[in-house]
């Protein structure tokens, strides 16, 4: 891309510096030693961004075109069904289970996620030192390695050592455990992971709150509302913006669960709580079928890419000018 | 015993007191204003009878019950905030029917409600609109008409121009004070601008340092202030000082030169030293008199501002005519009779 | 400084070293083999008879067992001989073959021995990824006269050859399937004895479970490894005929039925929430009493009468796994040491296998440390093993011997050495878990396994 073209892009803007030299077509020289200074600071990191992920992106997509089985080295580079991945994965039933799995889990945990956190910093937007305190310690699940909160649910809910069902003993209940249960499994794992993630919207929302004007809980106050009522009529309407940002996050995140799955259930009992990166990564590392998981990881992609362009249309779409 | 009575009312923020001692009474249907400098306690005492802090002492009392522990929504109150704290989600017809709506007011109620409020601050287009579609003054109105649809017995005013242009301040507090003398309500409204407070009130109440320096009708306040900080308070341009002595009946500054003042004020003072106070407005250039030195003239079109020095002392001086006097040039300036103050110099205190 | 061994112990360092006379054969062959032994053997007699391998550092890849351990206390000796430094790098064991096969896959050089994890043999060996022994096991001065392979009991063995029937690896674990009751009192009470059939094993789980609290059996999630011997007492297969045919047959009459009773046995006389049972936490259960039969691994069921946090010590009982209205075929396997085919240090690795696997080692592990799942038929016929293989009365070591000799005698546990083993045996895993959860029944889920089965083997190349 050359100066002049770059130069020639910002005729869109009347009264522009550049529009105005680029009508003649040609930039002042200080314009384009601006640009290629620029250019040239940020060669570096594109430089080390597109051998980070470019490269590999594009390794996996070139991939995903071969039946690569690393225990068969003839399939390497074996481009003469360009599209076996893609037909196989279009007829792979198991695939398709992983994909519904893996919605039922993100909507699921975004929406309890979203609930618990709001909840919680609704309750905890006091500044007390005890809040202050308190508020740090609801920190502690997003903090501990995500490995270790999978090992602390598996106790949790395996009958012979969780303390909870000591607890049901003692009242007397026979519960069977939720990750051995068709029915449950997946509940199992979405109760673990809201209580992982829940403190993150909690974070988001609280800095929010923070930010919220005084002067309008006040005005609400003098006109009467409750505490509930000011909740639901102004705090709400407020945090829109940042619920759906926060939502976004989670949801994009929740796409990449693997450790609660790999500890609590492995994908099981059958294939209820297999999701798709958890399918991928069965496919490559049990069998190492390579081709087909890079297939695979291909379509998940640019699911997750036309997702994210939807909710951040949604979301700016909605933020017009200053309140 | 309507009206709001506020009674040895006290402040405290953990061991700093704010706000100590106060006692006003507020007349039904008076327009009493709270003004003083910044950190003089008057938003605090103003968010007290609102309701929204809390009242370490004293009580207040709304419409003749005392309301310290009333929430503020059964105070019967409105309050019109500084920075109007309109709802931005909410249409302009919604903010002002929000207290309505919270009390589960049937709509056909609510909407009258608010067009008769619309109706009487102009609003009644701009009713669909968002608060961020509108001008500063659209918005103040706004607020205003959202205080007016409660139908309270006291409004409440927290400096509410001060986010306004000049040319629209002066526009708007015409408004209220309109409004005031449509709907006769009670109202307390603080300012820092002394110019409001003098135009709008009823009475005013000066504040300083979380207590009161006088009550009394503006131009009371104006012709007797009860000392130094309220002299040099009401008025722009402020009072003129001039650090002096009363000896033999004598008023004399220190450079020697002879003040003029009513002699009956004589017998009560006694030697000390006063400061000799003078309005602006009250003097005139003559041939003889008080001799001065101008240092700048500020031609405004209707009137002139001096700066001068007497002796020592700069001077202001506002004369309704042109002058020829130039910065350097010596006159003389004439006192109007009996337009004089005498302050103690220790304290403070009116003497004359 | 090699005064001290006698005669008959010598190393494969000593052999070559002694074997002076042969001087000139061994240069040759040594300019086919490493580089490092040749430097080696090229020194004089007197010089190259210790620290043959001195510079060099090994790098052992295996999963966590207390064999490791047992080594790694033995090494200080090995490495002062051979002058090499040995160093382990263990991972548990999912993630250690995962990560193996994909550094196999590379053709690494990174490790110079590695374990060939049982399921994975077929498939590792059968890639090319491993190197064959032919060439070490024929030279006598790479190896010791009394090495004697053929004292490993051949069932161990079974898994490490390829079809040209090269070998790639030695064992230095053997597993073999038996059962144990942790509560025998509770069946003894009740006058029963432990059952010798698969249909006397349901009977005796209907009269004991939960009696004085305790499950009648427990089984951990590793259906790929629990499920043939009885899929096979059935009369059933997994693969038509391995391994030429890999035809699977999961949905056969006898394999819908084997499921059936195997899941049946999951489903009701197993303590809650056993469908998550780790291997580990299922011989947990088993040493505190709380569930009674298991069917597993010796190595598995010893800890309950040697460990010390066993409770059940006086109370168990060992029999061999009950037989299926086909036939008895409980399952063998062995993990061996081999060698990476990218590996730059074979020799050094070969000389540290011979050690590892010698019976002089496994007279030191097996006997004096207690690990007892040894491979090497002259360690079990020992007296010695005998004894600490008697339990509360019985025999255990002949039980141990009898499986491994079976399995490597009838070879029926061809089926876990072929190289798309992995593929099938998952779908043996969600097949169980399905039918024991009660997604689906025993039909509908082994033939959704039959298919799934087929499909999978067709991707890896594999002509059907």
């Amino acid at each position: 891309m050359s100066a002049v073209e770059v130069g020639n892009r910002g005729r869109s803007g009347p009264g522009s510096a550049r529009g105005v030299y680029a009508k003649a077509g040609v930039l002042p020289v200080f314009e384009k030693q601006r640009q290629r200074f620029f250019w040239l600071l940020l060669a570096p990191v594109l430089a080390i961004l597109g051998v980070v992920t470019l490269l590999p992106t594009l390794y996996l997509l070139i991939t995903s075109f071969t039946p690569l089985n690393l225990a068969n080295p003839a399939t390497a580079w074996d481009f003469s069904d360009p599209l076996v991945n893609y037909r196989t994965l279009l007829t792979d039933d198991r695939l398709h289970n992983s994909l519904w799995v893996q919605a039922k889990l993100s909507l699921v945990t975004v929406v309890l996620q979203l609930l618990f956190g709001l909840g919680i910093a609704l309750l905890l937007n006091v500044r007390t030192p005890l809040m202050n305190a308190l508020r740090t310690s609801f920190l502690v699940p997003m903090v501990l390695p995500p490995i270790v909160v999978a090992i602390i649910w598996k106790v949790l809910y395996s009958p012979d050592i969780s303390p909870a069902w000591w607890l049901f003993q003692v009242l007397g209940w026979n519960i069977q455990t939720p990750i051995t249960n068709a029915a449950w499994a997946l509940s199992a794992i979405v109760v673990a992971d809201t209580w992982e993630w829940f403190p993150f919207t909690m974070l988001i929302i609280l800095a929010a709150l923070a930010m919220m004007p005084e002067e309008q809980r006040e005005a609400a106050v003098v006109d009467g509302a409750s505490t509930w009522q000011l909740t639901w009529y102004i705090t709400l309407p407020y945090l829109k913006q940042t619920l759906m940002v926060a939502g976004l996050f989670r949801l994009i995140d929740s796409i990449k669960t693997f450790p609660l799955i790999y500890i609590l259930t492995d994908g099981g009992p059958g294939s209820v709580t297999e999701v798709s990166n958890y399918y991928i990564f069965v496919q490559s590392f049990s069998f190492s079928y390579i081709g087909y998981s890079s297939a695979v990881t291909m379509v998940l992609l640019a699911m997750i890419v036309v997702l994210s362009w939807v909710i951040v249309r949604a979301v700016s779409g909605g933020s017009n000018g200053d309140q | 015993m309507n009206g709001v009575r506020i009674e040895g009312v006290k402040k405290a923020y953990g061991a700093v007191n704010v706000i100590h001692g106060v006692s006003i009474d507020i007349e039904d249907g008076e327009f009493v204003t709270l003004v003083g400098p910044s950190g003089c306690g008057k938003s605090t005492l103003l968010r007290m009878i609102a309701g929204l802090e809390t009242i370490s002492d004293g009580t207040i009392n709304i419409a003749g019950r005392v309301v310290n522990d009333v929430p503020p929504k059964d105070r019967d109150i409105a309050m019109v905030f500084q920075n109007y704290a309109l709802y931005p989600h909410m249409t302009v017809a919604e903010n002002m029917g929000f207290s309505l709506k919270l009390q589960k007011t049937d709509k056909a109620k609510i909407k009258s409600a608010v067009d008769g409020a619309a109706e009487i601050l102009d609003l009644t287009k701009l009713l669909d609109r968002y608060p961020k579609q509108l001008s500063g003054g659209q918005r103040q109105r706004v607020a205003m008409g959202r205080a007016i649809v409660r139908d309270p017995e006291v409004f409440l005013f927290d400096e509410p121009l001060s986010n306004l242009d000049a040319k629209l301040r002066v526009q708007m507090r015409s408004e209220i004070k309109g409004l005031h003398q449509r709907l006769k309500t009670t109202t307390v409204y603080v300012t820092h601008d002394q110019i409001e407070a003098m135009t709008m009130a009823d009475k005013i109440v000066v504040m300083r340092d979380g207590k009161v320096e006088q009550v009394g009708k503006p131009l009371d306040l104006y012709d007797r202030p009860a000392n130094l900080f309220v002299a040099g308070f009401i008025g722009s341009p402020s009072m003129n000082f001039i650090p002096a002595e009363w000896t033999n009946g004598k008023v004399v500054t220190q450079g020697g030169i002879e003040l003029p003042s009513a002699s009956s004020a004589g017998g009560a003072i006694g030697n000390r030293k006063i400061v000799y106070g003078i309005r602006p407005e009250h003097m005139t250039i003559a041939a003889s008199g008080i001799p001065a030195t101008v240092s700048i003239v500020e031609p405004t079109g209707a009137e002139t501002v001096l700066l001068l020095k007497v002796g020592e002392t700069s001077v202001t001086a506002v004369v309704k005519d042109r002058t020829t006097a130039k910065p350097g040039d010596r006159i003389f300036l004439q006192f109007q009779p009996g337009a004089e103050h005498m302050f103690d110099a220790a304290g403070g205190a009116r003497l004359s | 400084m090699n005064s001290s061994k006698t005669g008959s112990n010598k190393t494969a360092v000593d052999t070559a070293v002694s074997a002076g006379v042969f001087r000139r054969d061994v240069l040759r062959v040594a300019l086919a083999g490493s580089a490092m032994a040749a430097m080696g053997l090229r020194a004089p007699a007197v010089l190259a008879q210790t620290k043959q391998f001195s510079g060099t550092t090994l790098r052992i890849a295996a999963f966590q067992h207390i064999f490791h351990t047992y080594i790694q206390k033995l090494l200080p000796e090995f490495e002062e001989q051979t002058g090499m430094k040995v160093e382990f790098d263990l991972q548990a064991f999912p993630v250690y073959n995962q990560r193996m096969d994909l550094e196999l896959s590379t053709h690494g050089s990174s490790y110079d021995v590695c374990n060939i994890t049982h399921s994975f043999s077929g498939r590792w060996i059968s890639a090319g990824w491993m190197t064959p022994f032919n060439d070490f096991l024929s030279d006598p001065n790479k190896t010791a006269a009394d090495f004697n392979p053929d004292d490993f009991v051949s069932g161990t063995q079974v898994a490490y050859y390829n079809d040209k029937k090269e070998l790639h690896g030695f064992a230095w674990e053997a597993g073999a399937m038996m059962m144990a009751a942790s509560r025998f009192d509770i069946l003894d009470k009740q006058g029963i004895a432990m059952p010798t059939t698969l249909a006397e094993l349901t009977e005796v789980c209907k009269a004991t479970h939960n009696k004085s609290g305790v499950s009648a059996f427990v089984v951990d999630r590793l259906h790929h490894w629990n499920f043939p011997p009885y899929l096979m007492g059935f009369g059933g297969k997994v693969f038509r005929d391995p391994p030429k045919d890999l035809m699977p047959v999961l949905d056969s009459p006898e394999a819908i039925e084997a499921a059936t009773y195997y899941a049946n046995l999951l489903s009701n006389y197993c303590p809650p929430g056993v469908l998550s049972y780790t291997d580990d936490q299922a011989m947990r259960n088993q040493l505190a009493g709380r569930a009674n039969l298991r069917i597993n691994a010796m190595s598995w069921l010893l800890p309950l009468a040697k460990s010390d946090d066993s409770k059940v010590k006086d109370t168990v009982r060992f029999a061999l796994m009950p037989a299926g209205p086909k036939g008895s075929f409980p399952a063998c396997n062995a993990n061996a040491y081999g060698i990476p085919a990218g590996s730059k240090q074979k020799d050094a690795a070969w000389a540290f296998i011979q050690w590892a696997t010698s019976k002089k080692t496994f007279e030191k592990t097996a006997l004096e440390m207690g690990g007892l799942a040894t491979p090497r038929r002259s360690i079990i016929e020992d007296p010695r093993y005998k004894q600490a293989l008697t339990i509360n009365g019985q025999d255990i070591a002949a039980m141990y011997l009898d499986v491994l000799e079976r399995s490597g005698r009838d070879g029926y546990m061809a089926y876990r050495t072929v190289p798309v083993w992995p593929q099938a045996g998952e779908k043996i895993n969600k097949a169980i878990e399905r039918i024991a959860s009660g997604q689906a029944d025993a039909a509908t889920s082994m033939k959704s396994a039959q298919a799934e089965a087929i499909e999978d083997i067709k991707k890896a190349g594999v002509k059907l």
